[in-house]
């Protein structure tokens, strides 16, 4: 009499003896999901075929994020510069995009190209965060494949890629307009010296020059920033104008090191954005030798410009 | 009322056959059992097919654990009964001394029966487990079969590589181990 209804419960259970596989699958993906990235990438792939199904499985790559490895101090950062290292990233890159089958919501990295970013592009229409600071080979060409196809991109890193130039700003602009993020920092000019050893000189020199054309676009296209980072930006009071003008809904606004920004630059700003809640005012250290002190008479103009020797850390 | 004081049991057979009596409310703990006893198969032996009795075992232990702490929690009015931290050391106790066999059986298990506590403290200790490991080290930890051919992992190896790999700095802490 007892045994009457087992039906229901043999049955199912039944059903996922069958799927043993599937349900291996499933416990395996969990592990790996609180695994640490290195662990995944180093190990687990090449324990067996199966394992190395589950660290490759989509619901893995929504997220991929470097950055807290390459902030790791103890690294030897000179090496990411040369093309060996890049290469590294770039197939690190194309997997992330191929094995996320289009789940791919946020990738930061850095020091990739343009091929692997197109690839991004192309496989990666829910991208909403990219940052991809310091990749000297991203272009225009790869970020206007980005424009077109991840519409809704809200956060956007492109610090310290001088290939890049206002075209992509335009079209990014235009094509994302849920765009509430921009980080176009550049690095210290004013004193590299904590950069020698590290980045090639020549990209050093490489720094791009035309703040105020950046300015315009970001000013013109992408109204709805709430968080835009212009450090070392050779933007000048024209460019600021114009950012203050178009981006009215700025709740940050991070200037340090913009050398070419006078003080009374900064306060019409800053008057004129009613939202702002932080502003990172340019002070800077500029060794003396570099400027006629002589240019800059005005007294006021002088104590705002020489005001602290702290520096900007890439 | 006669009800509240009858505790009502259930049995539940292994796939090795052994049949376990256990009260209702600890059946419960497994949302997969809740639901079969929601649809009213209370009174047969339900067939946990694919869980041995070693298995079972300590699953119902977890079980009447929880429903030992829920019950006093709300007898004595406090919730927090068993702090954060006290809650990890005794999931760490709990999972002291299982071997990698065991502890894919116990994944399989509270995956099946969908006991999610249960679950995350096997997902962790796995986890722990398989951290700065080589993977030799983990196959003969989790007794799996290499099935790559060595050009199949020469590939993988080309195609995949930490970036990082080469760095003086992870050369160091890998060698070190």
């Amino acid at each position: 009499m007892e045994k009457q209804n087992p039906e229901t419960p043999e049955s199912s259970c039944g059903s996922s003896v069958r799927n043993w596989a599937d349900l291996t699958h499933v416990c395996l993906v969990n592990v790996f999901s609180r695994l640490p990235d290195e662990d995944r990438w180093k190990s687990a792939m090449f324990v067996c075929k199966s394992w190395m199904e589950a660290t490759q499985d989509r619901s893995l790559f929504v997220k991929f994020d470097l950055e807290t490895v390459f902030e790791n101090k103890k690294l030897d950062r000179s090496a990411w510069w040369e093309p060996e290292f890049e290469k590294r990233i770039d197939r690190m890159v194309r997997s992330v995009a191929e094995w996320s089958d289009g789940a791919l919501q946020e990738l930061r990295v850095r020091h990739c190209s343009d091929q692997a970013l197109s690839l991004v592009a192309e496989r990666s229409p829910n991208l909403q965060v990219l940052s991809i600071r310091s990749s000297p080979n991203v272009t225009d060409e790869s970020l206007s494949k980005i424009a077109f196809s991840c519409s809704l991109l809200r956060e956007l890193d492109i610090s310290y890629c001088y290939e890049v130039s206002y075209k992509s700003l335009e079209l990014i602009g235009r094509q994302c307009p849920n765009l509430k993020v921009l980080k176009r920092n550049h690095m210290n000019w004013l004193d590299p010296s904590q950069h020698l050893g590290i980045v090639p000189t020549e990209y050093l020199n490489a720094l791009p020059q035309d703040g105020d054309r950046e300015a315009s676009r970001v000013a013109m296209y992408m109204r709805n920033l709430e968080h835009l980072e212009l450090r070392f930006s050779k933007m000048s009071a024209k460019g600021l104008a114009l950012v203050a003008e178009g981006c009215a809904n700025l709740k940050y606004l991070d200037l340090f090191g913009c050398a070419s920004l006078t003080s009374r630059a900064m306060e019409q700003a800053s008057t004129k954005l009613k939202n702002l809640s932080t502003l990172v005012r340019p002070n800077f250290y500029i060794p003396r030798a570099l400027f006629n002190v002589e240019r800059y008479g005005h007294w006021r103009l002088h104590d705002e410009r020489f005001q602290t020797n702290a520096f900007f850390q890439i | 009322m006669s009800e509240s004081t009858e505790k009502k049991m259930v049995r539940l057979r292994s796939s090795d056959g052994e049949v376990f009596e256990v009260e209702e409310s600890v059946a419960k703990v497994a949302k997969t059992l809740q639901d079969m006893l929601e649809e009213d198969c209370a009174d047969a032996v339900i067939p946990i097919t694919c869980v041995r009795a070693p298995i079972l075992t300590k699953v119902i232990d977890y079980c009447k654990d929880q429903v030992m702490i829920s019950s006093s929690s709300s007898t004595t009015n406090n919730p927090n009964e068993r702090t954060e931290q006290e809650r990890k050391a005794w999931g760490q106790k709990f999972m002291e001394g299982v071997d990698s066999s065991t502890l894919c059986e116990l994944l399989v298990a509270s995956n099946f029966l969908n006991i999610e506590g249960l679950l995350n403290l096997g997902v962790d200790k796995m986890v722990s487990m398989i951290q700065g490991k080589y993977p030799q080290e983990i196959r003969d930890m989790f007794n799996v079969v290499n099935d790559f051919t060595p050009e199949e992992e020469e590939e993988i190896r080309n195609q995949n590589a930490w970036a990082f790999e080469r760095d003086p700095y992870y050369k160091k802490r890998s060698s070190s181990k």
